[in-house]
């Protein structure tokens, strides 16, 4: 079609569509609305997306260089190495607890050695008020700190447990992570606590300015080769390349949901569009009597669809950069880092209008072949034609249908998310397929229903392509929720098929840089469960010496090898761990005590051995310890969480050469408990017991758990029942419970 | 060269039992010059053929030739190319589109034909001028009388070389007054050597044609020249 047609459709197109105000206006909100909230999004998403730059800075400040620390190399050495008129700056960290009210708070100290917010040190924090901390004693708390701290600019606060004290000069904060609870300390501020305690105190890293003029690269090649420093150094340029920016596949997700939205919206709109075609018939019959070709006509009905679409696009992208300048104040707490000004982001937003002008044009499509099937006569006289009857498409459509909810079916439970996704992509498409089917059966059904209901299904079965339309938009629409319910639920059968721990189990973690095991903690979980067994799993080590350095190794054991039942294998791999009859009733395993005094390692679960012997090992293959050892497994059901380990006697254990390793090695302290009967809900702490006021709510029957522990102690408590699936998720990380209860106090202190 | 012809045309709508003649056996012609009218009671066929020698539609039996082009033998476009460069139409109302200004309507078979916006624009002012409508170019439809509606139908219908001009009830909706000034216009159409055919219930505008064709149940029941009277002679007056 030359220029002249084309203008002259769009014309008619466009006139059409301004005539009709009110329904163009109900297209182009179909489409401004999903665009305007992809738009939000990508705003959003390029506002909060850190840079690289930001990124680097977080970590590296302003300076030229980051060393990383290595043992033995101060800042006295390290100036030593670098070209006179460098600038050197120590970043020292450490983490402590302590309680304020009754509540327990988390602080992470950082000093460096310089004034913070001097180079080489500015850009790592972010000062929000008041000054940064400039001599021992002093600091800068972020409002998260200050807050569980009750503190304010001009307070003072005195650490027990980490031997620290400074008055609080400012607020300020990383600024990737604003709500961190920490505080920068002035230089020198952990002097004491790092002579006194040296394991609490970490060298971050050494940040180096240059002197001007001085070659990066060139410095950074004499440093890399430096012995003393193992290669820890890189320049900024190295860093920013391996800095990566991931707003581009946040942007991607928004693409792609907003296109299943417009898909959505495509198909409400298609009937729009539909009865516009049907109310301009006589200005379609003009155009083919004056001379318009099909083609004409067609033109003309997506002409329509593509300036509304244009509009709804432009308007979208209106109310997105709107509703991003609007979300602007609300993105530091959802992107959980400062952000900068509002960024626009072109492309996508220019992305964003070809879409909306797609979605529209797709939407006319339909509508646009049946007007150019119409005869200029049929146009004139404003009769449509007769609607054709469902082909056999619709009939594969529901066959597709059956085939794809039996794939759903079978998916669900064997948790496979590519077959599950494969069904549900079928079963949508075949429901859209097979529509027109499903709505002359509705028909059908028609004359079986009182008046009424006759009178509106047969209106229904009529109106065949606007009924369709907003049948496909349902089903689109509810295809996305059904999906995520599905995987879900597969999930959650997953979960429900591995439970974490038996009924009557808890596990018990202390949590804490400085924490010990130690065995009045044993009694008092047994006083509290009266009844009950508990056991330390205790890591197993094997100390070995290579060159002049000797170190303690953790030993873990692999299982045989399993089918993963997609064409793949696996192995168990679980840490070994000493204990005795009493673990061993701990973990439901009391048969397997005659064999374990034997001096066999215990499995748990058929799986766990093969044949009758295991191979454990330090776990790295090159110069490491491997031993092949006689091991039973022992017949319970093996739960996730208690029962991924292998125990050996300690009598075997020192026949071997291992023994029970320092907790600071890999893990903290942790403990099985075994209950004497099944714990209900009420015994959850680590579901919701924490926002229960009650006392004594965290044992079957009111029992209550009376122990007593100082304040830096951290309970992280876990168990199978009572709680969500997500709560057991959540635990399986780093869900943490206190226990601060004295004794003849039970169970106060949960939060 | 007769511009219109009809031979033996027939038309059917519907099958089986709802089958139904609307036309049948339908023989005719139109000389260029000549301003033929079809008369005949509702339901007679005379839309109907109207539409079968416009190419809107096609006859079941029987030959449609526009200058000698067998219409059958032609597609749909280039049906639609004949539409634009040949014929025109005049409806008894509605006949413009209601988004467009009075010259865009006259413009558009030219424009959907591929002339250059400003050529067709042109054009349309020319044909305007003709019918007396040029001051009203850029109104709309709705901005315009119904005798002015209808002006601008027949410029458009007339527009470019088009040489046959079908005009079905064109004054249906008009009072006498303006009815007889769209007549005019339509005789001088004819007069400047196209041809016309009008299909009108009305004997006082059947006056203005040159040939009555009168049909009854889908079949020419007589043919005639136009009654002697006071309308006939206008049309004499205007002729000269």
């Amino acid at each position: 079609m030359s220029v002249s047609p084309l203008r002259a459709v769009a014309r008619v197109a466009w006139r059409q569509a301004w005539r009709a105000r009110a329904r163009s206006t109900l297209v182009v909100t179909m489409v401004a609305l999903p665009i305007g909230g992809l738009c939000t999004a990508a705003v959003a998403i390029r506002t909060a997306a850190e840079t690289p730059e930001q990124r680097v800075a977080a970590y590296m400040g302003s300076a030229d260089l980051l060393v990383y620390p290595s043992k033995g190399v101060g800042v006295s050495d390290l100036k030593a190495m670098l070209p006179s008129g460098s600038a050197v700056a120590e970043w020292r960290s450490t983490y402590t607890e302590t309680t304020v009210g009754g509540s327990y708070v988390q602080l992470f100290l950082a000093e460096l050695s310089i004034p913070a917010g001097q180079p080489p040190g500015r850009g790592l924090f972010a000062l929000l008020d008041g000054r940064f901390p400039s001599a021992a004693g002093e600091a800068a708390a972020s409002p998260t700190l200050l807050d569980a701290l009750q503190a304010e600019i001009g307070d003072s606060v005195s650490l027990q447990d980490a031997d620290v004290t400074f008055r609080v000069v400012g607020t300020a904060v990383q600024p990737n992570e604003p709500t961190f609870p920490h505080a920068i300390l002035g230089p020198g501020s952990l002097d004491t606590l790092a002579s006194a305690r040296p394991r609490m105190v970490n060298t971050e890293s050494f940040l180096v300015d240059l002197a001007p003029g001085t070659s990066v690269e060139a410095v950074w090649q004499s440093l890399v080769n430096t012995p003393e420093l193992q290669g820890g150094v890189s320049t900024r340029a190295m860093e920013m390349t391996m800095s990566f920016d991931n707003s581009e596949g946040a942007t991607g997700w928004s693409f792609a949901v907003t296109s299943l939205l417009l898909l959505a919206t495509g198909m409400i709109a298609a009937a729009a569009f539909a009865v516009g075609a049907r109310r301009q018939l006589r200005t379609l019959g003009l155009l083919g009597a004056a001379g318009g070709e099909p083609r004409h006509v067609r033109a003309t009905v997506v002409m329509g669809g593509v300036a509304l679409g244009f509009v709804g696009g432009l308007a979208g992208v209106a109310l997105g950069v709107a509703g991003g300048i609007a979300i602007h104040p609300h993105l530091d707490w959802l992107a959980g880092r400062i952000v900068g000004p509002v960024r626009i982001p072109v492309l996508p937003l220019v992305g964003a209008v070809a879409l909306g002008t797609l979605a529209g044009a797709f939407a006319a499509l339909g509508p646009a072949r049946s007007a150019g099937r119409l005869t200029t006569t049929q146009a004139l006289a404003g009769r449509l034609p007769t609607p054709r009857r469902p082909g056999r498409i619709a009939a594969v459509g529901m066959v597709a249908v059956g085939i794809g909810a039996a794939i759903t079916a079978l998916a669900t439970p064997a948790h496979s998310d590519p077959w599950l996704v494969l069904g549900l992509g079928i079963m949508t498409a075949g429901f859209l397929v097979a529509i027109p089917l499903l709505v002359t059966w509705t028909g059908l059904l028609a004359g079986r229903l009182p008046t009424v209901a006759r009178l509106s299904t047969r209106d229904i079965a009529r109106h065949g392509r606007r009924t369709g339309a907003a049948i496909a938009a349902a089903v689109i629409a509810l295809a996305v929720p059904v999906g995520v319910s599905a995987i879900t639920l597969s999930q959650e059968a997953l979960d429900r098929r591995s439970p974490q721990l038996a009924d009557d189990q808890l596990m018990i973690e202390l949590i804490g840089r400085d924490a010990e095991a130690d065995p009045s903690l044993l009694a008092e979980f047994k006083r509290s469960f009266r009844g009950s067994v508990v056991a330390p799993l205790t890591p197993v080590a094997i100390t070995m010496t290579r060159g002049d350095r000797t170190r303690a190794h953790q030993l873990w054991v692999q299982g045989p090898e399993q089918d993963d039942g997609q064409g793949g294998t696996w192995f168990i791999t679980a840490p070994l761990r000493i204990g005795g009859a009493d673990l061993l009733r701990a973990l439901h395993a009391e048969r397997a005590v005659p064999a374990l005094e034997q001096g066999k390692i215990v499995g748990f679960g058929p799986d766990s051995v093969a044949g009758s012997s295991v191979d454990v090992s330090t776990g790295f293959a090159q110069q490491g310890f491997r031993m092949t050892l006689s091991a039973v497994a022992a017949d319970v059901p093996r739960y996730e969480l208690a029962t991924s380990v292998y125990v050996v006697s300690p009598a075997r254990a020192e026949e071997l050469g291992f023994s029970a390793a320092d907790w600071d090695l890999q893990e903290y302290p942790r403990y099985v408990l075994r209950a004497d009967a099944p714990l209900d809900d009420r015994a959850d702490p680590a579901g919701e017991g924490h926002r229960r006021p009650s006392a004594g709510a965290l044992g079957p029957g009111g029992r209550g758990l009376p122990v007593r522990r100082r304040g830096s102690s951290i309970a992280r408590v876990e168990r199978r029942r009572g709680a969500r699936p997500s709560d057991r998720r959540r635990d399986r990380g780093a869900h943490r419970r206190r226990v601060e209860a004295g004794p003849g106090d039970p169970g106060r202190g949960w939060w | 060269m007769t511009t219109l012809e009809l031979a033996r045309v027939t038309k059917r709508f519907g099958s089986g039992h709802l089958e139904v003649d609307a036309l049948t056996d339908v023989s005719m012609g139109v000389q260029p010059g000549e301003l033929v009218a079809v008369m005949g009671p509702s339901g007679s066929g005379k839309t109907t053929l109207l539409s079968l020698a416009g190419g809107l539609d096609t006859a079941s039996e029987g030959t449609v030739r526009v200058e000698g082009v067998d219409l059958s033998s032609l597609g749909a476009r280039e049906l639609a190319r004949l539409r634009r460069r040949r014929i025109g139409y005049v409806f008894q109302q509605l006949n413009l589109i209601e988004g467009l200004t009075a010259g865009e309507n006259v413009s558009l078979p030219l424009e959907l034909d591929g002339v250059v916006t400003r050529s067709a624009r042109g054009a349309a002012l020319e044909a305007l001028a003709l019918m007396e409508m040029a001051e009203l170019v850029d109104r709309f439809p709705e901005e315009l009388s119904g005798g002015e509606q209808q002006r601008v139908a027949i410029a458009r219908a007339v527009v470019g070389e088009r040489i046959l001009l079908l005009a079905d009830e064109p004054t249906g909706a008009l009072d006498s007054v303006t009815g007889e000034s769209v007549l005019r216009l339509l005789r001088g159409h004819c007069d400047r050597g196209g041809a016309g055919v009008l299909v009108t219930h009305d004997a006082r505008f059947a006056a203005w044609a040159d040939r009555v064709v009168f049909l009854r149940d889908g079949r020419i029941a007589d043919e005639t020249r136009a009654p002697e009277g006071p309308e006939s002679l206008l049309a004499q007056t205007a002729r000269r």
